[in-house]
């Protein structure tokens, strides 16, 4: 029963949202596989912080379990959830959390070299390949040091390919907002990392 | 940094995004092919884009049914039962009575009690006005006596015509 569940649900999220009103745990299992990496690269690009992130990627799934009678379907079960996720990391208490725990941690984990290293790059020259090498080890300092706000535009942006008008919809701001959250997020980072260059 | 002052700052970001309008991306194309600055400035804000999305990957790596999924689906067992004991109308009483919460209610339904019933007795004691005066009578009488009920404080107009 439970692999048939599992085939099907895979293909149909109408049957899958049908079956998780019922309160079957097989669906509820498909959907923890199908969308928990997905929710947990949000939630660590906007918390950057990884047992934070578990918790939330875990209380969105308990919030979904508990208030899916309620789920209409009408925008989807990833926008839906995505919206929980975020509204979860921009909770204030969480983010209390967040300034304290980096307020006493530094922000630079200690990594083997080269784990950084970066993939879809395309260096032009030896010498752009080590510096975009040496940009990567500090990136998750730079993106740290950015308002949590414009972070969060930018992750939702560069991880999940959000639209403007999606990225609006979701955080309810401008589309003008966003586009200037993510003018400002790119700006910053673009300097910082010359910065460090020169 | 960029020097260039052709277009406004944010039109590369945007350009990235493909937010720009059809004859403004044309505009950019052709400028960018023209002007180093700006395709530098493009290209470092796709380095960027590609670096952070390595960054997230690489913290977040594929996640497997593990201890995620037991933790929850030990939570949603709980919560299930939970919700079906609570549907139970005889198992919701027993834990009514059974639950501490009983003594409380009780304790406020006598409080409730007490007081309402200090407010009735007080409210007897107040002496409401009288429904009607009687300022004179007309006709012949003889003899006037006015009575009043000791409960209900009613007001009765005896009267003898002569």
């Amino acid at each position: 029963m439970t692999a048939k569940v599992t085939n099907i649900a895979a293909r149909d999220e109408k049957e899958l949202i049908k079956w998780l009103k019922q309160g079957r745990e097989s669906a509820f299992r498909i959907l923890v596989n199908q969308y928990q990496s997905r929710l947990m690269a949000i939630a660590w690009g906007i918390t950057l912080d990884h047992e934070e992130s578990l918790e939330i990627v875990q209380d969105v799934f308990l919030s979904v379990h508990k208030n899916i009678t309620g789920f209409r379907g009408e925008a989807g079960l990833m926008t839906w959830m995505r919206k929980i996720t975020v509204n979860h990391c921009l909770n204030w208490k969480r983010r209390w959390k967040r300034r304290f725990k980096w307020y006493h941690r530094p922000l630079t984990p200690e990594e083997p070299p080269g784990a950084w290293n970066v993939h879809g790059l395309q260096p032009e020259s030896p010498e752009s390949d080590y510096l975009n090498r040496e940009q990567e080890k500090n990136l998750m300092d730079l993106v740290a040091a950015l308002p949590e706000k414009i972070r969060t535009v930018f992750i939702l942006k560069t991880v999940e390919g959000l639209s403007y008008e999606a990225i609006s919809k979701l955080l309810n701001i401008k589309t003008g907002t966003v586009s200037s959250r993510l003018y400002h997020a790119r700006k910053s980072l673009a300097v910082a990392l010359e910065r460090e260059d020169s | 940094m960029k020097k260039c002052n052709a277009y406004p700052p944010d039109n590369i970001s945007r350009f990235m995004d493909n937010n720009l309008s059809k004859k403004e991306t044309l505009k950019l194309k052709k400028h960018l092919a023209a002007c180093p600055e700006c395709r530098q400035l493009l290209n470092r804000y796709q380095r960027l884009e590609h670096g952070v999305i390595h960054m997230v990957h690489q913290q977040v790596p594929p996640m497997k049914a593990t201890t995620l999924e037991h933790a929850l689906l030990k939570k949603i067992r709980s919560e299930n039962q939970r919700r079906r004991s609570l549907t139970s109308p005889f198992k919701r009483f027993m834990d009514f009575i059974q639950g501490k919460k009983f003594y409380l209610q009780m304790a406020s339904f006598a409080a409730i009690l007490l007081l309402s019933t200090m407010f009735l007795r007080d409210q007897e004691k107040v002496i409401r006005a009288p429904s009607a005066i009687v300022n004179s009578i007309d006709g012949n009488v003889a003899s006037v006596m006015i009575l009043e009920t000791r409960e209900q404080r009613h007001t009765i107009i005896w009267y003898k015509e002569t």
